[in-house]
């Protein structure tokens, strides 16, 4: 486990033991204040539960409006983002019904340990979404690179070796581009709460890549924009 | 006439306003800030015709999206589950 990651532990812990024991909690307690303790711990469950599936809705909206995803990616994005809204949801309704202060504790527990909304879920999907968008960039490129290619072999009487070798390299950076975020998002997708923290470095690893990804993209534009030029 | 009619934009505009600060309020308990993913794409180009600067202006948009998404990105790794904590 990281370092946030048991702070985190630490802080909900604490956070829960005091609402469920009260700060001091000398001496017997009145039914009255238990059940007031014990309200309390739901009430907090509730606002991290709440505050999760709002997270997830956000991205599932962002997940609908893919474009360049394969079926099966786009599905299994907005269904593993379901899941974990309808999961959440079954276990407010769970800790609502919860008797006592230990099961509240227990069950709050799992909003973490069970889910990884913010560590894992949330990062993994909005990865698959900036995928997306990298390779409809890509897609864009392409097709402006075939309409270059046309322009350069329509471009009768006029030294176009500068332009060839520019749209060659703009070629081979989408290729490159292609080749290293077409397989992110199924290497995302995969990551799961159980392989928590083990799987926080794919995901490192896969925002590296974006970040080439992105840079790679600004690259092809600027090569299109010059073979524009180079055929002026 | 035409004073209802001014009052009537100046009311509609009163309502509008009020409308978009209250609406400008509600999405705090979000740990995350909306997606722009869901904005529109930029017109697709013409698929023939020569290429010019307003052709890859429109992959900058692309572009422009895609590094917003980027920093949400950095972000949401950035976030651990505790922070958001109470």
């Amino acid at each position: 486990m990281t370092r946030p990651a048991v702070r985190t532990s630490l802080v909900v812990g604490a956070a829960l033991a005091v609402a469920a024991t009260g700060s001091v909690g000398l001496g017997p307690r009145p039914a009255g204040a238990q059940q007031a303790r014990l309200n309390a711990a739901k009430q907090v469950a509730t606002a991290a539960i709440t505050r999760r599936v709002l997270a997830l809705r956000e991205l599932s909206t962002a997940a609908k409006a893919t474009a360049r995803l394969s079926d099966a990616d786009k599905t299994a994005l907005t269904n593993q983002l379901q899941d974990q809204v309808n999961g959440l949801t079954s276990l407010n309704a769970k800790i609502q019904g919860d008797g006592d202060e230990a099961a509240v504790r227990a069950d709050a527990g799992t909003i973490i340990t069970d889910y990884r909304v913010y560590v894992l879920t949330i990062p993994k999907a909005r990865g698959v979404v900036v995928a997306d968008i990298e390779l409809t960039a890509e897609d864009r490129l392409s097709k402006l690179a075939g309409r270059l290619q046309t322009m350069i072999d329509q471009a009768s009487g006029k030294d176009t070796a500068k332009a060839r070798a520019d749209l060659a390299s703009l070629q081979a950076k989408l290729t490159s581009v292609t080749g290293m975020v077409s397989p992110l998002p199924a290497a995302l997708l995969a990551l799961q709460p159980p392989g928590y923290p083990g799987n926080r470095t794919t995901l490192e690893q896969a925002r590296a890549t974006l970040r080439t990804g992105r840079q790679t993209l600004g690259d092809a534009a600027s090569l299109a924009r010059t073979v524009i030029t180079d055929l002026k | 006439m035409k004073r209802v009619a001014i009052a009537v934009l100046l009311a509609l505009s009163v309502g509008t306003a009020g409308c978009s600060k209250s609406s400008g309020n509600g999405s705090n308990a979000s740990a995350t800030t909306p997606s722009s993913a869901t904005a529109s794409s930029p017109t697709s180009p013409p698929a023939t015709g020569p290429v010019t600067d307003a052709d890859v202006a429109e992959v900058d948009q692309i572009l422009h999206r895609l590094d917003t998404e980027l920093s949400r990105l950095d972000s949401d790794m950035a976030t651990g589950e505790g922070e958001v904590q109470q």
